[in-house]
């Protein structure tokens, strides 16, 4: 597998190897066409700044479909794959018919720990923030969790708040306006 | 780590971790102020790029508070598109206009061109007064929408100020100058220890 450099995106040369387009029956070989198919597909993800993913929509463009090749993934192997990517940790069904899947290409602990990491070192402890000033604020331009997605990071926070270090205010409809605050490392109970 | 991204109710058994901490009255006017910052930035960078595109005509309705402002931006809204349709029936005309009188001047027939002719100057004046008055309800818009967004910045800065100002207060100058003098009688006490 080949990795890619984050200046430019091109697809890889596996992806038009036609196999990749069927999934295997061979659990081994299964395990990692799946694999690939999540390093795809995050750094599309990541390359389009995409948090989610219509399913019936999507699967007749790239990269679900090769047009080069004239080959597709199936649907239900789609949803195979992206279950295979919510096992993981890299996004959860909206719904229980799989239409919508809403994703990350990072892990939402590594996205987690970015952003507490940057208000330790930025002494932004103990002060109230909005979401907005979080994702597209001055003080975090230069943080690779510049330009997220509000819902997103609304998410992560959650999973910044479950482990004690941080608390969302959510009052009102527009997420980019509700406040958050960090906590320092010592819990106070 | 898939669980973590489990629905809200699946996080129930890491809530004895969650920290309860309530915004106090000036957390949240401070909260607040930081809210009208963001929409003041928002705001500017819709108005570059307005700036970076002339020729096309932008025109949003927020969302007021009081249902006359509502009410006066969508007559201001309705306007926009009348004009709008006027002007391109306008440009059809005029179009057509020419057509025809290319058409009568072959034929030989010059009366009637000119006539055509002066019917197609007036559809061009009717377009252009049309043109000039689309300008002038987009300036309004424009006005308006700064005008909202001063409004808002002036309530901020009010509840800003208060805040500060409340802050102050709980320091008075006595209580400052008082607690000086005791400090320094007390390192004083401490000299005169020593000896």
């Amino acid at each position: 597998m080949s990795k890619h450099s984050k200046t430019e995106y091109s697809l890889p040369d596996y992806y038009h190897y036609p196999p990749l387009f069927t999934i295997q029956k061979v659990a081994k070989t299964r395990e990692s066409q799946l694999q690939v198919w999540t390093d795809l597909i995050i750094n599309f993800l990541e390359h389009n700044h995409k948090t989610s993913i219509y399913v019936e929509k999507e699967i007749n463009s790239p990269p679900f479909c090769n047009s080069k090749l004239n080959r597709k993934l199936k649907l239900s192997d789609m949803r195979l794959i992206l279950d295979h990517m919510q096992k993981n940790g890299y996004g959860n069904w909206d719904d229980d018919e799989k239409t919508v899947f809403s994703c990350s290409w990072k892990k939402l602990e590594t996205w987690a720990t970015s952003i507490y990491q940057w208000a330790t070192k930025e002494g932004q402890i103990g002060k109230i923030l909005t979401l907005y000033d979080l994702h597209s604020g001055d003080a975090a331009s230069h943080t690779d969790f510049h330009g997220i997605d509000a819902k997103l990071l609304l998410k992560v926070l959650d999973v910044l708040e479950g482990q004690g270090k941080a608390r969302v205010y959510k009052d009102g409809d527009v997420v980019d306006e509700y406040g958050v605050r960090f906590f320092d490392g010592t819990s106070k109970q | 780590m898939g669980f973590l991204f489990g629905r809200s109710n699946a996080t129930s058994s890491k809530d004895s971790k969650r920290r309860t901490d309530e915004l106090t009255e000036k957390e949240k006017a401070e909260l607040e102020v930081k809210r009208q910052r963001d929409r003041l930035i928002k705001y500017q960078k819709k108005v570059k790029k307005k700036k970076k595109e002339p020729g096309t005509l932008h025109f949003t309705i927020k969302a007021a508070k009081e249902e006359k402002k509502e009410k006066t931006m969508g007559c201001l809204y309705n306007e926009i598109s009348a004009k709008w349709s006027i002007r391109s029936c306008c440009e059809e005309v005029v179009a057509r206009e020419t057509e025809i009188c290319k058409q009568l001047l072959k034929e030989g027939k010059k009366d009637k061109a000119k006539l055509v002719l002066r019917k197609k100057k007036y559809q061009q004046q009717l377009l252009d007064k049309a043109q000039q008055q689309l300008l002038n309800i987009e300036q309004l818009i424009n006005n308006i929408e700064f005008a909202q967004m001063q409004n808002e910045v002036f309530k901020a800065m009010r509840e800003g100020t208060d805040l500060l100002q409340q802050i102050n207060s709980e320091m008075s100058i006595e209580e400052v100058e008082r607690l000086m003098d005791e400090t320094q009688e007390a390192i004083e006490h401490q000299k005169v220890g020593l000896f």
